[in-house]
């Protein structure tokens, strides 16, 4: 059994909108939003990988591709060793209940005209499990730390933190492998997401299952990854084991991302502005030539606006996508460990 | 206090109290709340869900719901009481002297006009005139670049980030003294929030601008406030510095929240949660409300609400500080056992 | 980051704090629904309601004015206008709520494939729906009776075909916007088919508005038909749809008017009705108005 759950290949998923049936002949891929353009990720079974990137890197989107609920427009995905990019119906089906999906919003992944009870029965229902194989409806409420009470709700009636567990329950219930939580801890308190990620941490060691965890909160990935991945404008910038990614980064945007991180300490407010890239995150209908991040980056040249950095190797198992990463890394990395907190 | 310590705080906020009104029982949203704003003070008001700052920050801004009621304290602007205020007069404070932003942008900017026309507007309404070199400036000096090409575009031209720029260079455009601004960053990404907050403070250096800064985020308080309130169940629990606050909270629910934050320094171990939940305002437990999670519970919490103290220049609600309250092993600001 | 648009709330039909109750809350709720249930059992129990057979002729006693045999008086044969225009509500009920039902599953079954599918469906469905509603509505109607002949039958099918657009573009507004939203992700991550998505998950939820078109619709189709019955296209004498008793006052108004006064009254008030049930029922359904009085939500 190999260690890699999760493969994937030279991926690109484009979203081309309405286009006149002329414009397919055309191939007009002006104006296409390229929301994965390019990636190589492994994941391995038993880790906790975190994805990591701001408002429009095709994060999500790429969780999506990855459980087949998002289009693939080139590459594969390969699945515990087979490729699935194109499976479909039947085959697809059985997959689905090998990798399941924790959504962002608690609420709005819940149809909101059905009780609790029924919508925890739902995945068995859709791919008609044998009443020996399924989990009860108290059994998958205690396996959240929910009360069996909350089973004749709606979900209008629960609360955010609620309202995700039952979301994990469902997720859990056809006893995937694999699971992609979306902002696990998005729109919940501290003390909320806390219990959160520790029924996660819980869940895993318990039922042996494989995370990927989207976010753009680096606290959280800090906290709960064990390798990092950092993406931008559809592409990854930085992949390695969150301890070292997080210590000594090799990619300026890693930088920014690590000090704009506000950490509930306020002695660490001292000279971590000039790290901030200025402007905002291009559109990904029409990201910058060569390297994505020249546009806002402290150590663009030319050859930046020309070269599309590869991702290369420098440190076993920690990848960096730099044209000048020797140079980010020392230059950098006071403030890289002054943002940590270290002193 | 003296008059002319009096005089200098732009806000002063005592004893409110918010009740809201609904088909079953009315809802007590705050108690006794006191705090003020100095001028060039960055304030942060902290707290999880339920506890109260939207209510605050809607009461102070006078934008309550129909169902709301202040049902006692006063909210002082520059000693001007507020709360009795006729309508048309506090118009004039809004916008002139007080400003407000909020979370979600772009329903908080009229689809319809470009953000040029929304910005004359205002300043009209102040009996300014339209001046576009005005608009424009103040936009530029707020991150938007080509400001004054961009005058006639709408809002859903912009992206979040410009849109949370139009609304502080909306809110800055009549100079106010105090802004107010309600999880303004909580919608927006990493490097955003960052620069968002390093244009407060900017602005707070620049032109004394004073903030209050309500959030639930402890980290983005911690980076960009001066000094913090936290809230908990409608009552203010603490009031300190940022450092003090951070360094050695007082109140238990300051420090187990701090305790709840994820940071490096904890993987592997399991993330210290609060137990049990926040209460419903219908179903408040009398004496303190934090009994039921508190690590330092002791019976007489159960009765007595705790006083809202001052000790060596930090505040706070709790019976562990306040010798009068019967509690066993009563501290001091430092943390350590108060002299009998 | 995708705007979700919120997903309706389930409400309780009956009891406290229910849709019921809040509607009786309401003057014109009310004052919709006694009207509406009144007019309902009038029509369901005209046989005894109603003080004379609606075709016994009197011709001695013609064209008189409300009495006290005849509260509202009497038409030009001599029949009992308050018995003719009771079992008349039976005709129009009988005609209008099959109707605009048959329009709203007609109109539901067209929006949701176009708002489901998308693409070449949605283009056809439109085209379809801009068609029919591009035709003023009586010309439409007179085309099809010309061409089928009057009857009660082809009435019911035209008011059908005429008013399905806009349930039809409701339905599929909703569908839109609800298909967007994560549950119908969430659904189909666990392999649902769109079958079920749609039958479990959507329709539950695009249902309300259309209820309440429903119900706002019923007084126009009434008026169709009367209209129609007037014209002499629609439902046939002695049958006593309004609109007939309004074409038989109408050529003898100089002399006695009361026929079209009451007949007319009745129009005005069943509009009426159904127009406060209606337009209460929308305001009351509104998920905004409701938020304030609820309170805040559980939280943590």
């Amino acid at each position: 059994m190999s260690d890699v759950l999760v493969d994937v290949r030279g991926l690109r998923t484009w979203f081309f909108g309405r286009r006149w049936w002329f414009e397919r002949f055309l191939e007009r891929e002006v104006g296409a939003v390229r929301a994965i353009d390019g990636v190589d990720l492994e994941i391995r079974r038993g880790e906790t990988l975190g994805l990591v990137g701001e408002s429009g890197s095709g994060k999500t989107t790429l969780g999506k591709v990855i459980l087949r609920l998002a289009p693939v427009t080139e590459g594969e995905i390969i699945f515990d060793g087979s490729d699935i990019t194109g499976l479909r119906g039947a085959g697809l089906r059985r997959l689905r209940s090998r990798m399941q999906m924790i959504f962002q919003d608690p609420h709005s992944s819940l149809s909101p005209r059905l009780r609790i009870a029924y919508l925890l029965m739902e995945p068995y229902r859709i791919n008609d499990v044998p009443r020996e194989e399924r989990y009860t409806v108290d059994e998958l409420l205690e396996m959240v730390e929910l009360s069996s009470e909350l089973a004749s709700k709606y979900p209008h009636e629960l609360s955010g933190g609620q309202a995700r567990r039952v979301g994990i329950a469902r997720a859990l219930a056809l006893r995937p492998e694999f699971l992609v939580a979306d902002e696990p801890t998005a729109g919940l308190d501290v003390s909320a997401g806390a219990k959160i990620l520790n029924l996660m941490r819980d869940l895993q060691a318990r039922l042996q299952l494989t995370y990927l965890v989207i976010t753009h909160n680096l606290s959280i990935v800090d906290y709960v990854a064990d390798r990092l991945a950092v993406m931008y404008l559809g592409k990854l910038f930085e992949v390695g084991p969150t301890d070292r990614v997080l210590d000594a980064p090799a990619h300026p945007y890693t930088h920014a991302l690590l000090s704009a991180v506000s950490e509930p300490d306020p002695r660490l407010r001292r000279g971590r502005a000039r790290l901030l890239p200025p402007g905002e995150i291009p559109s990904p209908r029409n990201p910058p030539p060569g390297c994505r991040f020249h546009t806002r980056c402290a150590f663009a040249e030319e050859r930046s606006r020309i070269e599309v950095p590869a991702l290369e190797e420098i440190e076993p198992g920690h990848l960096v996508a730099c044209h000048f990463w020797p140079k980010v890394r020392t230059e950098l990395a006071d403030s890289a460990a002054r943002a940590r907190g270290y002193r | 206090m003296t008059a002319a310590a009096e005089e200098s705080r732009l806000l002063e906020v005592e004893g409110l109290e918010v009740v809201y009104h609904t088909d079953e029982q009315p809802l007590p949203a705050l108690y006794d709340v006191t705090f003020s704003v100095r001028p060039s003070e960055i304030v942060g008001v902290v707290g999880e869900s339920g506890c109260g700052k939207s209510t605050l920050s809607a009461a102070l801004m006078g934008l309550l719901p129909p169902n709301g009621e202040v049902t006692a304290g006063r909210i002082a602007y520059r000693t001007e009481d507020v709360l009795h205020l006729r309508p048309e007069n506090f118009r004039r404070l809004r916008g002139s002297e007080l400003a407000m932003i909020f979370q979600d942008p772009l329903s908080s900017l009229n689809p319809t006009f470009s953000i040029g026309a929304q910005m004359r507007d205002v300043l009209r309404a102040h009996g300014g005139r339209g001046d576009r070199h005005r608009i424009a400036s103040i936009l530029e000096r707020v991150g938007i670049p080509d400001a004054q090409a961009r005058l006639g575009d709408y809002p859903h031209q912009f992206s979040g980030g410009m849109r949370q720029r139009i609304m502080i260079a909306m809110a800055l455009m009549l100079e106010p003294a105090l802004i107010i601004a309600d999880e303004v960053t909580s919608a927006l990404d990493v490097t955003l929030e960052a620069q968002i907050l390093e244009l407060l403070r900017e602005l707070r250096d620049e032109r004394g601008t004073a903030v209050l800064f309500i959030s639930h985020d402890l980290g983005v308080v911690a980076q960009v406030c001066d000094r913090v309130v936290v809230m908990y169940a409608g009552r203010a629990v603490e009031e300190a510095d940022v450092y003090a606050l951070f360094e050695r909270p007082l109140h238990p629910y300051t420090e187990a929240l701090l305790a709840a934050v994820p940071s490096h320094t904890r993987r592997g171990e399991q993330l210290a949660s609060i137990p049990g939940r926040v209460p419903s305002l219908s179903a408040l437990p009398p004496g303190c409300k934090f009994v039921d999670r508190c690590a330092y519970a002791q019976p007489v919490n159960r009765e007595r609400e705790p006083r809202w103290l001052e000790l060596d220049g930090r505040k706070v609600r709790c019976n562990m500080y306040d010798p009068e309250s019967g509690y066993e092993g009563v501290r001091s600001a430092d943390g350590s056992p108060a002299r009998a | 980051m995708a705007i979700s648009v919120p997903a309706p709330r389930p409400v309780a039909v009956f009891g406290r704090g229910s849709v019921l109750a809040r509607l009786a809350r309401r003057p014109t709720g009310l004052a919709g629904l006694v009207i509406v249930l009144g007019l309902a059992l009038v029509a369901v129990a005209a046989p005894l309601v109603a003080p004379y057979d609606h075709a016994a002729q009197d011709i001695a006693n013609r064209l008189q004015g409300p009495s006290q045999s005849h509260v509202l008086g009497t038409d030009h044969l001599g029949r009992d206008l308050l018995s003719r225009i009771i079992f008349g509500a039976r005709v129009e009920l009988g005609v209008a709520v099959p109707a605009v039902t048959a329009a709203l599953v007609l109109g539901l079954l067209l929006g949701v494939t176009a708002g489901y599918l998308g693409g070449k469906a949605d283009n056809a469905v439109i085209v379809v729906m801009d068609s029919i509603q591009a035709f003023p509505p009586v010309i439409l109607a007179l085309t099809v009776l010309a061409l089928l002949g009057p009857s009660l039958r082809n009435v019911l099918l035209v008011i059908a075909i005429t008013f399905s657009p806009q349930y039809a573009r409701v339905a599929r507004a909703s569908v839109l916007a609800l298909k967007q939203n994560p549950f119908v992700e969430a659904e189909r991550a666990f392999g649902a088919s769109s079958p079920r998505i749609l039958a479990v998950h959507v329709l539950p939820n695009i249902m309300a508005p259309l209820f309440i078109l429903l119900a706002m619709n019923i007084p126009s189709a009434i008026a169709v038909e009367a209209g129609l019955s007037f014209l002499g296209v629609g439902v046939q004498p002695p049958t006593p749809s309004w609109g007939v008793i309004l074409s038989e006052g109408f050529e003898r108004v100089r002399d006695a008017p009361w026929p079209i006064i009451s007949t007319g009254g009745a129009l005005i008030l069943t509009t009426l009705g159904f127009t406060m049930l209606g337009e209460t029922l929308r305001d009351v359904v509104d998920p905004r108005l409701r938020a304030v009085r609820a309170g805040p939500r559980p939280r943590a």
